[in-house]
Formats: C-alpha cells, sequence, structure tokens
C-alpha cells in the first residue's frame, strides 16, 4: 500500500525520470559488458538505497563494477580490502593525537572509508566478525559513533560488498542476522565467450571505457523522490507478504519445499526490501505503479539470503534460488481460492 | 550473474511490459466479465449436478409416496412440484456457484498478474489510473478448464434413472406387498369370479349382485386400514352371501331341473303307450294339472309353460307329447348346466347343508301335488307297467323318512342325524370327490356302495327312477347330486385310468 501516494505520477514525469534511469542502466551496460541483470538489480538497489552483496568468483568485474557505478553517478567511491586482521578503526576512522602549527596537541577525529558514498567491501567475509559487526552496524545507522560522538555518514551511502565462495579456509562467514541487512545479494557469474571476444577485442587489458554520460546529484535527488511516488496497490503488497509468509516453514501459508528445507524463513525486513526494491523495479520500467512482475523480477535478490536452508537442502542440493523460484510458482498473485476442480490457464 | 534461466526469462518479460501498445481504459470490464461468467458457469454446472441429484432423489421418493397414497396421483401437481424442485436446485447451485466464483476485484488482480498489464489494474481498484488509460493493457481472457468429478456424474445418473424408475413402479403391487396393507387380492379375486357366476344367472337378483360389488369394492379399498380383522370379517360376510346367492339360485335351478325331469320322464311313459288307451286323456289332464302345480313355485317352468301355450292338451298324439318331453329334457339339462357354473360359487355352501336342502323344498302344495301324482301314478301303473316309478320320483321332494330312499341329495329333514358318512341300512359310505388336482372347492359328495355297481339287483337299481331295469351305473349316476352328475362323467371320461 502506498500511504504518500494517492494518484499515479504523471507520464511526462515519470518519463523524464525513467529516462534518466534507463541511460544510467545503458551506460552501465556499456562499461561493463554481458551483466545486465546485475546492472538492473544493482541499480534498483541502489535507488532502493540499500546496499548489494556481490557474490561470484574473482575476476569477475565486481570492482569494476562499483567503480563505474561511482563514476557514472559521480560519488564518492572508496574500496577496503578485508583481512583477518582488519580492524573496525581502520573502516570507522578514529581520533588521532595531532600536533597544532602552534605546538599544541589535539585529538582530531580521521573518517575511516567508510565516509564516503559508495564503499566496496571486497571480501567482506575475511574479516573478524568484531570488524564486520562494526561496518554492518554503521550500514544500518548510517551514523558512526566513537567515543560517544556520533557522526553521520554521507548521504546516499551504499555498501556493495563481495565475498568469494571459494577459499573459504580462515573467512568468517557473515551472520545471517547482518546478512539480512543487505538489500540484495547477487550472484555475478562469469560471461559467455561472445562477451569475452567483445571484451578482448575491444578493450586495452580490459580497462573499461570512460563513461560518456554521467548523473548529477540532483538528478539522483529525483530519482529518490519519484520512488517515493511509485504505486503500490494493496493487491501487491498482499502478494509481497503472502510470498515472505509462505517462505517461513512454521507458517501455515508455507508451501511444501519450504516447509521440508527451510529452517529460518525471511523476515518483515525482507517484505519492506521486496516492497522498496519493486518500486525501484517499476520505475526502471517507466511505469507509475509496481506491477507482479516487478516482485516477482526482484523477489530472488531479495530472498536468496534470508532463506536459511537446512542440512536436508543441502544433501538435496537444494538452492535459495530455487527455493525461490518455487515460492513464486506456489504463490497465486491474486490470492483466489479457485472452485474446485477449475483451472484458469494462461491469460 | 546467476539469478537462474527462470529469473531472467520473468524479467525479460517484465521489460517487455512497457511497451504494450495502448489500449482504452474502458475496454477492461469486457475479459474480467468474461473470465467471471465463464468461472460462474463452470461452477454452476459442478454445484448444478449435485443439486439436481439431491432433487432428482427427492422428486422420485416423493413420486414413489404419491403414487403408493393416491392411485389416481395427480401428475400435474407432482409435475408442478418437480419443476418447482428444479428451480429451487438450479437456484441453490447458481448461489453456490456465486459464493464460490471468486470477485471481480480478485479476478482482475490475478489478470494483472498473468497478463503483465503492469500493476495498472490493480492499481486501478485504489486509485485513479485515468491519465495512464492509454497504456493499459487489456488482458486477454485466459482459458479455462473444468474438472467433472465421476463421482458426481455417477450420483447425477443413479438420482435420474432412480426418478425415472419411480414412475414404472406399480402402486397397487408396492400397496399390496406395503408393510400397513392387508393382502386381500385372492379374496377379492375369488369373490370377484363367483359374482360374475351369479351375474350371468337370470335366477339371481341382479341388484343383490350389485350391492355386493359395491361392498367389496369399499372393502378392498379399506383394507389397508389398522384393523385387518374387520376386512376379513368382511370377507367373510361377503363370501356367505354370495355362497347364500349361489346356494338360492342352485336350489331353484335343481327345483326346476327335477321338475323338467320328472314332467319329461312322465310325457315320455305317457307318449310311449298306444293312443287309444282308456284314460289316456284323464292322464293328460292329470299331467298338465301337475305341471301347473309345480309351475306354481318354478319360475323357469312357468315360463316354460307359457311359451309352450296349449300344446300340453288332452288331444296331444304321442309324437307331440314325445316331444314335449324331449324339449323338457333338455330344458332340464340346460338347467343342469346352469347349475353345473354355479357349482364353484355355491360349493361350500352346497358341502355344508346337504341335509338342510333334502327333503320338503316347501316349494310345492304338498297336497294338491299329492293327489295329482298319485292319480297319475295309479293310472300309469294299470296302464304302463314298469313306469311305477313315478310315485318314488315325486315322493323326492317329500322323503319318506329313510335316508337315502328319497334322493342321493334330498334326505328328510326329519331323518336321523348320524356322522358315520354311511347309511343305516345298506352302508353306502359318503365321500369327496375331487373333480380336479387337488383344488379346494373342486369336489362333489358322491356314494360308494357297499357292493360292487356288478352285484347290484334290479330292484335297486330301480330306486328313484320311473322306469326301472337300471344298471349299477346308471343307479350310481341316480345317487349322485344332479348338479355333479355331468362333471362326474367328464371326470371319469376324462380319466380313464382313474378309479
Amino acid at each position: 500500500m502506498n500511504t504518500e501516494t494517492t494518484s499515479l505520477m504523471p507520464p511526462e514525469e515519470l518519463n523524464h525520470i525513467s529516462s534518466l534511469a534507463a541511460r544510467l542502466l545503458d551506460e552501465l551496460d556499456k562499461i561493463l559488458l554481458g551483466q545486465h541483470e546485475v546492472h538492473r538489480l544493482l541499480l534498483i538497489g541502489i535507488f532502493s538505497r540499500g546496499h548489494v552483496l556481490l557474490e561470484g568468483l574473482p575476476g569477475v568485474g565486481k570492482t569494476a563494477l562499483v567503480k563505474a557505478l561511482g563514476k557514472l553517478m559521480r560519488l564518492e567511491f572508496k574500496r577496503i580490502q578485508f583481512t583477518p586482521d582488519l580492524l573496525p578503526s581502520d573502516i570507522l576512522g578514529g581520533s588521532i593525537l595531532q600536533v597544532m602549527p602552534d605546538g599544541s596537541r589535539k585529538m582530531e577525529f580521521q573518517p575511516g572509508a567508510i565516509f564516503s558514498n559508495i564503499l566496496l567491501a571486497d571480501e567482506i567475509n575475511r574479516a573478524s566478525p568484531k570488524t564486520q559487526s562494526a561496518m554492518l552496524e554503521a550500514m544500518q545507522e548510517h551514523a558512526v559513533t566513537l567515543l560517544g560522538e556520533t557522526r553521520p555518514l554521507p548521504d546516499p551511502f551504499f555498501v556493495l560488498a563481495s565475498q568469494n565462495p571459494i577459499e573459504l579456509e580462515g573467512t568468517y562467514p557473515i551472520p545471517e542476522a547482518q546478512l539480512d541487512r543487505f538489500l540484495f545479494k547477487i550472484n555475478v557469474s562469469s560471461v559467455d565467450a561472445d562477451v569475452l571476444t567483445q571484451i578482448i577485442a575491444n578493450r586495452r587489458r580490459g580497462e573499461p571505457p570512460e563513461p560518456e554520460w554521467t548523473l548529477s546529484a540532483e538528478e539522483l535527488k529525483e530519482i529518490f523522490d519519484a520512488m517515493d511516488r511509485i504505486y503500490l496497490s494493496e493487491s501487491v503488497a498482499n502478494y509481497i507478504a503472502r510470498i515472505v509468509a509462505a517462505g517461513h516453514p512454521e507458517n501455515p501459508a508455507a508451501i511444501p519445499d519450504v516447509t521440508r528445507f527451510v529452517t529460518y524463513g525471511p523476515s518483515p525486513r525482507a517484505a519492506i526490501a521486496l516492497a522498496e526494491s519493486s518500486r525501484a523495479a517499476a520505475l526502471l520500467a517507466g511505469r507509475p505503479a509496481v506491477g507482479f512482475e516487478d516482485v516477482r523480477s526482484v523477489a530472488p535478490a531479495v530472498l536468496n539470503h534470508r532463506l536459511i536452508l537446512n542440512y536436508q537442502a543441502k544433501l538435496d542440493k537444494i538452492t535459495p534460488a530455487l527455493l525461490s523460484e518455487r515460492l513464486l510458482e506456489k504463490v497465486d498473485p491474486a490470492g483466489i481460492d479457485w472452485p474446485q476442480g477449475v483451472n484458469a490457464g494462461k491469460a | 550473474m546467476n539469478c537462474d534461466v527462470t529469473e531472467r526469462t520473468i524479467l525479460n518479460q517484465a521489460r517487455t511490459t512497457s511497451s504494450v501498445p495502448a489500449i482504452p481504459g474502458g475496454a477492461l470490464n469486457a475479459p474480467v466479465n468474461a473470465f467471471y461468467n465463464g468461472i460462474r458457469n463452470r461452477v454452476f454446472l459442478r454445484e448444478a449436478a449435485v443439486f439436481c441429484a439431491v432433487v432428482l432423489f427427492l422428486a422420485g421418493g416423493i413420486v414413489l409416496v404419491w403414487r403408493m397414497a393416491y392411485p389416481e396421483w395427480p401428475c400435474r401437481a407432482v409435475v408442478i412440484s418437480a419443476v418447482g424442485l428444479a428451480a429451487a436446485a438450479l437456484a441453490g447451485a447458481l448461489y453456490r456457484a456465486i459464493r464460490l466464483t471468486p470477485p471481480k476485484r480478485k479476478l482482475m488482480v490475478w489478470l494483472d498478474a498473468h497478463s503483465e498489464c503492469g500493476g495498472f489494474l490493480a492499481a486501478s481498484l485504489s486509485t485513479d489510473c485515468s491519465a495512464w488509460a492509454s497504456r493499459i493493457r487489456t488482458p486477454r481472457t485466459p482459458e479455462l478448464s473444468m474438472q467433472f468429478p465421476a463421482a458426481r456424474v455417477a450420483a447425477l445418473l443413479i438420482s435420474a434413472v432412480f426418478f425415472a424408475a419411480a414412475f414404472y413402479v406399480d402402486p397397487e403391487q408396492a400397496r399390496r406387498n406395503g408393510p400397513g396393507s392387508l393382502d386381500v387380492h385372492e379374496e377379492q379375486q375369488e369373490l370377484e369370479s363367483k359374482l360374475e357366476i351369479l351375474e350371468q344367472e337370470p335366477l339371481v337378483p341382479q341388484e343383490e349382485i350389485a350391492a355386493a360389488k359395491e361392498a367389496l369394492d369399499e372393502l378392498v379399498q379399506n383394507s389397508s386400514g389398522t384393523t385387518p380383522a374387520k376386512a376379513f370379517e368382511g370377507i367373510e360376510v361377503l363370501r356367505d352371501l354370495t355362497d347364500a346367492l349361489a346356494a338360492n339360485a342352485a336350489r331353484a335351478l335343481e327345483h326346476s331341473a327335477e321338475n323338467f325331469q320328472r314332467l319329461s320322464q312322465a310325457g315320455s311313459a305317457l307318449a310311449s303307450l298306444p293312443p287309444d288307451v282308456p284314460g289316456r286323456t284323464k292322464a293328460l289332464e292329470q299331467l298338465k294339472q301337475l305341471a301347473e302345480q309345480l309351475a306354481a313355485d318354478d319360475a323357469a317352468l312357468a315360463e316354460f309353460l307359457k311359451q309352450s301355450g296349449d300344446n300340453l292338451a288332452a288331444s296331444m298324439t304321442p309324437e307331440q307329447l314325445q316331444s314335449l318331453a324331449d324339449a323338457m329334457a333338455g330344458n332340464a339339462q340346460d338347467l343342469r348346466e346352469r347349475l353345473e357354473k354355479l357349482a364353484q360359487a355355491r360349493r361350500d355352501q352346497m358341502q355344508g347343508g346337504q341335509g338342510q336342502d333334502g327333503g320338503d323344498t316347501g316349494l310345492v302344495n304338498d297336497s294338491d301335488y299329492e293327489n295329482s301324482a298319485e292319480a297319475l301314478q295309479q293310472w300309469l301303473e294299470e296302464n304302463a307297467p314298469g313306469a311305477s316309478e313315478l310315485s318314488d320320483a315325486a315322493g323326492q321332494g317329500q322323503g319318506n323318512g329313510t335316508p337315502g330312499s328319497g334322493g342321493i341329495s334330498r334326505g328328510r329333514g326329519d331323518a336321523l342325524l348320524n356322522f358315520t358318512g354311511e347309511t343305516q341300512d345298506v352302508g353306502d359310505k359318503r365321500r369327496e370327490l375331487m373333480l380336479d388336482n387337488n383344488t379346494p372347492g373342486q369336489s362333489v359328495s358322491i356314494l360308494e356302495f357297499a357292493t360292487s355297481p356288478g352285484e347290484e339287483t334290479a330292484e335297486r337299481a330301480k330306486a328313484g327312477k320311473l322306469s326301472g331295469d337300471g344298471q349299477a351305473v346308471e343307479h350310481a349316476e341316480t345317487r349322485i347330486l344332479p348338479s355333479h352328475r355331468e362333471s362326474v362323467r367328464r371326470y371319469f371320461n376324462n380319466s380313464p385310468g382313474q378309479p
């Protein structure tokens, strides 16, 4: 439901904003080849003001993606390579005793890498839980509190974290509770041969080209403002709620696969994330109202890290993506109790 | 990227949604209504099968009960009731279909989700989408399928067969077999057959037969009451009534037959004499007087004499007299045949009332009859030896105090009663002779002589006959009830191996 919006955005206004978003997506596609859906989901995450966890093998373009996004949006970009000996102060910053020109000494705050618009937390699972927790807390609060003083983070603030699914020895997997703070978990896969051919043939040492167009801060603010005016109907909100409810094994509405393979279902934060990201998807598609297809397009990325599977699922090689797909298959968008024996085919 | 192929497909579909052709917003109602009506109609069919099955069972039961309760069942009322029930069933099915069919709001949401309408249909339920009307895509009505459960089809077929079968049940048979009804069918048929036989007999008063039939119909209609004993009592009364009617008719026929027989025998005896025998004229006068006396209480004889006019006159030639005697004998034979028809109807009365029937019939003026008969007998003894049995024949109506001497069926009313089945002097035995195979009521009483028929003396054989020299067999025939002689003769003739 939409409490702020009572009518749909005018077509002209929405067309202008959606064209900005589409242009941004197109530019991103030009810089990094063959990753359109990752780009789309990443932009949806940005428009939703959410943090995104990218999971993929080394060298698939995670860092390049974040760099390109920073350039396109003219946002301050920083990168932290997480290691086991990384301390929270390395991320958040700290007060350092400085000698002033007059010879006096003063504790002066030196902001950490987190004070940026876009932070790439590379291989976040290699840092200690203490460091992970410090950063994840700042992600949630959009502020850093040191020595009793709270310092807000720049606006906008996005964390694009990455983690490697291999070489897990000596890593600290992010707890589920902290994973929940990421809006999306996107699996970044390798591109196919055609895309590789284009990369090799057209790009010297694989370096991406400079963007031909960038998004200004004002335009980004317009997009954020438009996000608040995307209409979420009660039916779609109910659809989102039923998807999340069906993902809980103890819920009566849970589908059989969830009951069998899921230990913990998605939190209410997942429903909020699903609604927000659906709005962004509708905006990117140029529509003033969230459609059911918008929900279906973002649901796998939202639920990917929020469905905690049991050992039975691991033995049966059931993945969260597969369960998300089954959830979308089983949950009827309209919530209709069909009369017995009546089946509606494809419209 | 690894968001799965399915996800990519969904995403691609979502991307194409934005480029759907623009359509007028007013066209949304048509597919939604078509979708709604399609579902409702299919649900209606499913529910109607159940409702119709129930109604057909009910209607079949009502038809059965109705037909059992009212043999002349009101077809129009049943048809109207059936139509009313069918209408109620269809209304119920429609009500259920409307209740079960999803509301149009949800169907619109469903169409939005499955036709990739971009959320416009869902949004239009709660907000103004007029600005985007040109971009709202008209959804296509989905194809609907319905699985019709075999159990419902079977229930519908069975109920339809039950309903149809209810019209073919014989209510009379069902009522007779019903727990609350009394089966008087056999008694009714028996009484009806008796009444039919009696109806054909002119001597039986037709108004009494009509009253008996009316009583029988009323009794059959009331036989399903709670007091079956009354029905059986009524049957017994009717049975006694028909038996009494049959007995009375049989007595009258028997009386007439014997009168005809006597007159025929006397006429034959007179005809056998030469015309110039002295006193013939007087004998003819006496014969005429005797016939008139007998006709006084014999309607059949009176009718015969009325039709024959003055034929019985003193101037009759022997041939004329023989012809008249033959006509009388023929009449006697006809009367016996009619009497035989009555045999079934009156059998119980006959068996139980032989003693009462014997002796004085009370139908003839005894003194006049005796005078005429004695005078005629005396003249015949003088002129026609061997024809002296007229007195014996005439005496059958009066008896002489000795059982059996007055005829096999006409013992005196003042004769001594014994229950040994034997006559006192000759030791003849009376026994039941079954006329056909073990059928009750198809029997006659005959006498078994103590001696064999071949050893019968001529004197014994003369008994009961106007002219003697009879054989033992003939004598046996005369000792059998006159009404049953033909039956006994036919029985023995048809069954030569039987004793």
